[in-house]
């Protein structure tokens, strides 16, 4: 029962996306499209984000370091060595589930806001490292004419192209953080965010589970990195500023924590909310500012919070039963 | 050799000035669990005013350093009552997203009223100098000396007072000091108040010796909250020997290394610190207890 009503969510979702994907056709501006991807690559993030803080229960501040070394790793190897697209991104997972597992390794002893600080520091040291690697990362100007993804003879040059391809990372995503949630290991991290000793002494390990977060983390990280990259074109030491962990943070925190749904609710808001700001012009951030204070003192558990308030039937009706309670109504007025 | 004792002691003078703002984000830390990552940008707002003060409006030394602590302080406890206090219930998360939304708000009003342009920096002290044994320093450095260690040393009388007691009672236990008859809001607020007060001193002095730009308060912040891990939350002695440890590892690691790598050596000795005492050189005594 519960595996059929899976599968029912999936395929609902799969064809909420399917729909979503065909707005390229119904001639919506580049703009937007390039604004999408970002966003998509935005929910990555805030799903990686999930798995360490919302899942496992350790609050990462590290997360634009996972994003930096993605979005270097693959341009480098890409442009400089020869590598096909398909092995840059690969290898941007790589290198960032490597760094997930040192960063997993080093915080098993800190928690609160020691590991916030720990994982912070990650990314403060790349940064340093990529503005002076100059030879390899192209210091502070960074790496510019990032060509864009292509596959063999598959190229994602056009706005609508890359859109078609993030769509389809982005369901894979989702799907692989809700069996994650819903395996063995999920089961094991909610219960370390729980209660550690309670965890422990049913027989979790810890420590691996922790570390397997930090990797799993990393890796998806890495994949929003690459993607970043070559959605951008160019790159440069600003990824790792702690600007960047704190918007992912942001996302998840707004969506709600530890809800699925959440991260990705956040991550879409967050993206979009600096859009439609726009027009305060010079007052934009600080209207930024000024909404995120307000958005967290009315709804503190996050916007998932307020949509669990409303009945599941409600939901139910509202997105099917519209259509059907008006063919009902007429038939009992016809005579 | 007496060059690097030249480098010791003005890391440590650079020290004593992190060290008093690690001290405020400690004092909020312990009475609310907020991760106030906005303290640079408290840095940064008293750096201005005490900028406006001394240099556009026309008032004396000894007028524009108390008005302006003031003017910090009870601009501390508007922010706080206004935003600080509906969620003093709420968990460090929520706080935290506060903090980043404060620092936001911060900064960009700062770009509003005082522009986008680096405004060079006006000493207030002079600039004569002065040989100790053969140690060079100048009236600014000394000027930073007296005035952290007055404000430590006052901040640690202080909280002997029953004031302070309230303060320590609130970060120790917010219910329990609530039913002694602590009004643990007011605290809050005053807590707030007195940590921006802290802040606007920073600010003052750092903006005596570097230029004022709206977006120096996100590599401030870090080093305060460095030198407060470092020390471990929840001790005045450890924010201080926290603060001065950045300090110091800031001098040294930039004389002998390079000025490129200063962030990250500071980052790596942090870590390692926290490899083998995982709450800081000084926790585990927490709550503002040990004095």
């Amino acid at each position: 029962m519960l595996n059929i009503k899976r599968k029912l969510k999936f395929a609902v979702l799969g064809g909420l996306l399917t729909l979503f994907a065909m707005l390229p056709l119904l001639g919506i501006s580049r703009f937007f499209l390039y604004l999408f991807s970002q966003t998509f690559i935005y929910i990555i993030l805030a799903l990686s984000l999930h798995i360490v803080a919302g899942l496992s229960g350790q609050f990462s501040l590290g997360h634009a370091a996972f994003l930096g070394l993605g979005a270097y790793t693959s341009p480098i190897l890409t442009m400089r060595f020869g590598f096909p697209f398909w092995g840059g991104i690969c290898c941007s997972m790589v290198f960032c589930g490597f760094l997930g597992l040192f960063m997993g390794v080093s915080c098993l002893k800190v928690r609160g806001v020691y590991l916030a600080l720990v994982t912070l520091g990650f990314g403060m040291i790349l940064e340093r490292l990529c503005m002076n690697l100059t030879g390899l990362t192209g210091g502070g100007l960074g790496i510019i004419d990032i060509p864009h993804l292509a596959f063999g003879q598959l190229k994602f040059s056009s706005e609508a192209s890359i859109f078609f391809l993030f769509v389809v990372i982005v369901y894979l995503v989702i799907y692989l953080s809700f069996n994650i949630r819903n395996s063995r290991m999920g089961r094991a991290f909610v219960t370390i965010r729980e209660n550690e000793v309670a965890a422990a002494t049913m027989g979790v390990n810890i420590s691996k589970y922790k570390v397997i977060a930090f990797l799993i983390s990393g890796v998806f990280g890495g994949l929003a990195g690459g993607l970043f990259a070559h959605l951008k074109g160019y790159i440069d030491p600003s990824v790792f500023s702690i600007e960047t962990s704190l918007l992912i943070f942001c996302m998840v925190i707004i969506g709600g924590m530890g809800s699925l749904p959440g991260a990705v609710i956040g991550a879409v808001l967050l993206s979009f909310l600096p859009e439609i700001v726009r027009p305060l012009a010079e007052y934009r951030m600080l209207i930024y500012g000024i909404l995120l204070i307000i958005l967290i003192i009315f709804m503190p558990k996050g916007i998932i919070s307020l949509i669990r308030k409303i009945p599941r039937f409600k939901i139910f009706w509202f997105l099917l039963g519209s259509a059907e309670k008006n063919v009902d109504k007429h038939n009992t007025v016809a005579p | 050799m007496f060059l690097t004792l030249q480098v010791v002691a003005n890391g440590l003078i650079v020290g004593c000035v992190y060290a008093l703002i690690a001290l405020g984000f400690m004092l909020i830390y312990n009475v609310i669990d907020m991760l106030n990552f906005s303290q640079g940008d408290m840095v940064m707002v008293g750096a201005f005013i005490g900028f406006t003060l001394s240099s556009i409006l026309p008032f004396p030394l000894y007028l524009s350093w108390p008005i302006g602590i003031c003017a910090g302080g009870l601009l501390g406890a508007f922010i706080a009552r206004l935003i600080i206090y509906p969620l003093r219930r709420a968990g460090a998360l929520e706080l935290l997203i506060i903090a980043i939304g404060l620092s936001i708000v911060l900064k960009d009003l700062s770009r509003i009223i005082w522009g986008a342009e680096p405004i060079a920096a006006t000493s207030h002290f002079g600039s004569s100098v002065f040989n100790l044994g053969g140690l060079i320093f100048n009236n600014l450095q000394i000027g930073m000396l007296c005035i952290t260690v007055a404000c430590m040393v006052a901040i640690m009388v202080f909280l002997k007072t029953k004031l302070g007691v309230a303060i320590r009672a609130t970060a120790a236990n917010p219910d329990i000091a609530g039913l002694m008859g602590i009004n643990t809001g007011m605290i809050i607020i005053f807590t707030f108040a007195l940590s921006m007060a802290l802040s606007t001193v920073a600010g003052m002095l750092i903006s005596s010796q570097s230029y004022l730009v709206y977006t120096m308060g996100s590599h401030i912040v870090l080093k305060a909250f460095i030198g407060a891990v470092i020390g471990g939350f929840g001790s005045i002695p450890g924010a201080v020997i926290g603060g001065l440890v950045v300090g110091l590892s800031e001098g040294l690691s930039s004389y002998f290394i390079s000025t490129e790598y200063t962030g990250a050596i500071i980052f790596a000795i942090l870590i390692l610190v926290l490899l083998f005492r995982p709450t800081g050189l000084m926790g585990r005594r927490g709550y503002l207890e040990s004095l």
